[in-house]
């Protein structure tokens, strides 16, 4: 499946610059420098700690390198509700290369499909309700918390309603390095259920799946 | 009540398009809003209160940038479930083209809501010493708002929006939804930022 995927794109690259109408389109509708503004709302669909649905905002700002390439620079925070025991906290400082294989790139009115690649920082806090502690006797709440950076891939589509404004939809997945953090589902003494989080020695990885949808405005041209 | 004005928002900007030709909206227009809103909360019964308000500039022609606040003023028909539920609001508008000076939009907007649960009474919390401090917590949002502003004059316009708002209170007890269905109506000021260009 991934090598599948890894020959289309390569596949889809190479369709495109071999399409007679790329250097027209470049001369009409040249892009590069452009510095755009946007916001954007992330789902998480699932995560180390389970098939819960996160809901993020964000920002970001994206900068056209060429043509066919756009490098966007996010800051997003998600909250997950961790079946109605925690909570996770996940917030993400990152870069991502935008390449666009088909030709014509932001016209508008049409969708403009990307893949996406790039790396980002994280730092995640995982916090269980308060449930009866079997060890202190007591009612408690146990918290912790890490740093990890992560590399991501992804494939999406702007919609370009004008020439300065687009909404986009992106799929990507995350995969993280960093100090381990996990959370299970436990029953204690009382036949509670609560949210028992570990954290072992050592590095561990965890991916995420998220989807996107931002909104970008072009709010200066660099080289122009 | 709410399908009919459903109804209304989606069906107006359907009569838009045959009204003459005298586009009003376009780059440099300043809008405010200032108005209640009514809420519709998906997790438990009642009807938030807020007060709304936001300021909007047109980039260009159809898009528009808003940053909005919505102030809890307490929950209707039903025991509150928050004790604040405020929330803010920034993202962008993209605008309809009609030929007159009605306005119908669609917009995505991220944003934050600052929200606390209500603590049950003192006799509820003694029997029950496990619960909660009840922490206020900043949680993030995504909403979806479709609607229609009517230029009336230079200076004032109508409006009647709809939004969508989707995201979680979490804090060490059991989380609250905080999805919801959001109408608000009323009138707002409008001035030009940067003179409109003659057509």
């Amino acid at each position: 499946m991934k090598k599948l995927a890894f020959i289309f794109f390569v596949f889809c690259s190479l369709s495109s610059f071999g399409n007679k109408n790329y250097l027209r389109v470049k001369e009409d509708n040249f892009q590069k420098g452009q510095l755009s503004f946007g916001v954007r709302s992330t789902i998480s669909l699932f995560s180390q700690s389970g098939n819960y649905k996160g809901i993020g905002a964000g920002w970001q700002v994206r900068y056209r390198i060429a043509e066919h390439l756009n490098s966007e620079w996010f800051a997003d925070w998600i909250v997950t509700d961790i079946g109605g025991l925690g909570s996770r906290y996940d917030s993400h400082i990152g870069e991502s290369m935008l390449i666009y294989p088909f030709s014509n790139p932001n016209a508008a009115g049409h969708f403009t499909p990307y893949v996406l690649g790039g790396f980002c920082g994280d730092y995640t806090k995982i916090e269980a309700n308060i449930f009866y502690n079997d060890y202190t006797k007591t009612y408690s709440t146990n918290t912790k918390d890490r740093w990890s950076f992560a590399t991501q891939l992804g494939l999406g589509t702007h919609y370009n309603f004008t020439k300065w404004f687009d909404i986009s939809f992106t799929t990507q997945y995350i995969l993280h390095a960093g100090k381990d953090i996990h959370s299970d589902i436990e029953t204690n003494s009382l036949g509670e259920k609560y949210l028992h989080i570990h954290q072992q020695k050592g590095n561990n990885l965890e991916g995420h799946l998220f989807f996107t949808i931002n909104a970008n405005f072009v709010i200066a041209d660099i080289i122009k | 009540m709410i399908r009919k004005l459903l109804y209304s928002i989606l069906l107006v900007p359907l009569f838009c398009y045959g009204q003459g030709n005298n586009h009003f909206v376009d780059k440099g227009l300043f809008a405010t809003k200032g108005t209640l809103a009514i809420g519709f909360p998906s997790a438990y019964s009642g009807t938030n209160i807020y007060i709304n308000g936001n300021m909007e500039y047109y980039l260009e022609q159809n898009v528009s940038f808003r940053g909005g606040l919505s102030i809890f003023m307490g929950t209707s028909g039903a025991d509150a479930v928050f004790k604040h539920n405020s929330s803010l609001f920034t993202g962008f508008y993209y605008h309809a083209k009609t030929n007159n000076h009605l306005d119908p939009y669609i917009g995505l907007e991220p944003g934050v809501s600052l929200t606390q649960l209500k603590a049950p009474d003192i006799q509820f919390m003694v029997l029950n010493p496990q619960e909660s401090s009840y922490p206020t917590r900043v949680s993030p949002l995504i909403s979806g708002t479709i609607g229609i502003n009517y230029y009336a004059s230079t200076f004032t316009h109508l409006f009647i929006e709809a939004k969508y708002i989707t995201g979680n209170h979490t804090s060490d007890i059991k989380g609250v939804s905080l999805n919801e269905f959001r109408i608000a109506f009323g009138f707002g000021f409008n001035f030009w930022a940067i003179k409109k260009k003659e057509e």
